[in-house]
């Protein structure tokens, strides 16, 4: 009986996840929403690995969005994944904030942790120069800025 | 055997499969089942085991994972190579760097783009998973305007975005991690475990370096990785002529010398390059005139490098 039972809810789980309902899962560190499909549009906020918005639409390589809180953008293709079973979405719809417990769930791997166990073991790898590394940031502006005064992307017909 | 309970057996297993291709929904569906009492945490843990070690190959490594993976990859590149710390060449790197990503097919990644110059005459450029980006100052000299070194970044972009570098992980380790995480359940590593997976990962990491400064990529990932970039510099409307003439420029230099290291030992011939994305630039109608303040900026900034 309890296999039984064990059958028949993953055949309800495979049934829930054909929903039509298209979830996607933040996959990058952090990632803008914006009013438009295109990176130098105003950012409405920043949505974090894991966070969940539900798919509307989609346009040269950006997915529009809707979030729990019913706000709707545009994020790039690149940063989001879709998740292939629906089955969270019909549990709880969709929603913006992801709980530790999945942060951590789906961090398990080649992480933080394996990490500081693989610098502990070599205490002569010196990973300074990296973290610097990744403070080199231009701003969305000066990116914009340098695009624009060297007519590239959708300035190139600027005279 | 009741054709009823083979029936259902079936299914189960159709089922798992199906699920498997998302693991961590199979996971997450699992434990919902266990606190709502329809498994037990042993059904729990069986079906966490079976979609881990459903990961088989590079293209399973999560973002974050590529991300940590090359973390350590740049860090044992900087074990052998001394920075050349220079705010303003590094500041104009960066800002090329993030511009030329905007119109590549991976403008996002897990941490973002960021690039290192290297003080060494050699001429080379290396690309560590999860973003991070090596240029040498001997490299720099050879690139006669921005559009060159726009096709330069261009191209390392494109072997990140295609994942070249995860390729070289073995297969058998790869399969082996795998394995490992689906056999530990908890949200941190126990201490055995750990120190099991701190081997894989220092042997992936071997595997990465060995190849990005030892063996260098295949002939397809460099061609790929042309002809990738060659779609991102018209798509931000760089000229790809820059690249064409660094190429012929690499194959002049390497006639004169063979005792250079770097970029002659891990790429393909210049010439045999030059030819092929000769081929695909004549495709491209279209000439790009290069406007006065990309020279003039490119110029300002070179003279730190000369």
């Amino acid at each position: 009986m309890k296999k039984l039972f064990f059958l028949l809810s993953l055949i309800c789980i495979f049934v829930l996840s054909l929903s039509k309902t298209e979830i996607l899962i933040v996959k990058v560190q952090s990632t803008a929403l914006r009013p438009e499909p295109n990176f130098f549009s105003a950012v409405k906020l920043m949505l974090k690995a894991g966070d969940q918005v539900e798919k509307l639409d989609s346009k040269g390589g950006w997915f529009q969005v809707r979030l729990s809180s019913g706000t709707v953008g545009w994020v790039h293709s690149s940063a989001v994944q879709p998740r292939p079973s629906q089955l969270m979405a019909l549990a709880q719809g969709p929603k913006t904030q992801a709980t530790m417990s999945e942060v951590a769930l789906a961090s398990k791997g080649f992480n933080r942790q394996v990490e500081a166990s693989y610098r502990q073991k070599h205490p002569e790898i010196d990973y300074s120069w990296v973290d610097r590394m990744l403070g080199f940031k231009a701003s969305t502006e000066a990116v914009e800025t340098f695009l624009r005064e060297g007519q590239l992307g959708e300035w190139k017909e600027a005279k | 055997m009741r054709p009823c309970y083979i029936f259902f057996k079936a299914l189960c297993l159709a089922v798992s499969f199906l699920f498997l291709v998302n693991c961590a929904v199979t996971q997450k569906g699992a434990e919902i089942l266990e606190k709502t009492g329809k498994i037990t945490s042993e059904d729990k843990e069986l079906i966490t085991k079976t979609s881990e070690t459903v990961r088989t190959s590079f293209r399973d490594l999560s973002e974050e994972e590529e991300y940590y993976i090359g973390r350590s990859v740049a860090a044992l590149i900087l074990s052998k190579y001394k920075v050349w710390d220079n705010s303003k060449a590094t500041n104009y790197v960066n800002l090329l760097t993030q511009a030329v990503a905007l119109f590549s097919d991976r403008p996002e990644i897990y941490a973002g783009y960021h690039t290192l110059i290297l003080d060494t005459d050699e001429v080379n450029a290396l690309a560590a998973p999860g973003g991070f980006i090596f240029l040498t100052r001997g490299l720099l000299r050879l690139c006669s305007d921005e559009d060159t070194l726009a096709g330069i970044i261009a191209h390392e972009i494109a072997h990140i975005s295609a994942r070249h570098g995860l390729q070289a992980i073995k297969k058998s380790r790869l399969i082996e991690a795998f394995k490992l995480l689906a056999s530990e359940t908890a949200e941190r590593f126990a201490p055995e475990r750990l120190a099991q997976l701190t081997n894989l990962f220092e042997g992936t990491l071997d595997d990465i370096v060995g190849q990005l400064i030892e063996r260098g990529y295949d002939r397809r990932s460099e061609h790929e990785a042309d002809s990738l970039s060659l779609t991102t510099l018209q798509r931000a409307a760089y000229s790809p002529q820059g690249m064409l003439q660094f190429l012929e420029a690499l194959a002049q230099t390497k006639t004169k010398t063979t005792s250079l290291k770097g970029w002659f030992s891990t790429h393909p011939e210049p010439m045999d390059r030059y030819e092929r994305l000769k081929a695909e630039v004549s495709l491209v109608k279209k000439q790009v005139i290069i406007p006065k303040v990309r020279s003039s900026r490119f110029q300002q900034v070179a003279s730190t490098w000369k």
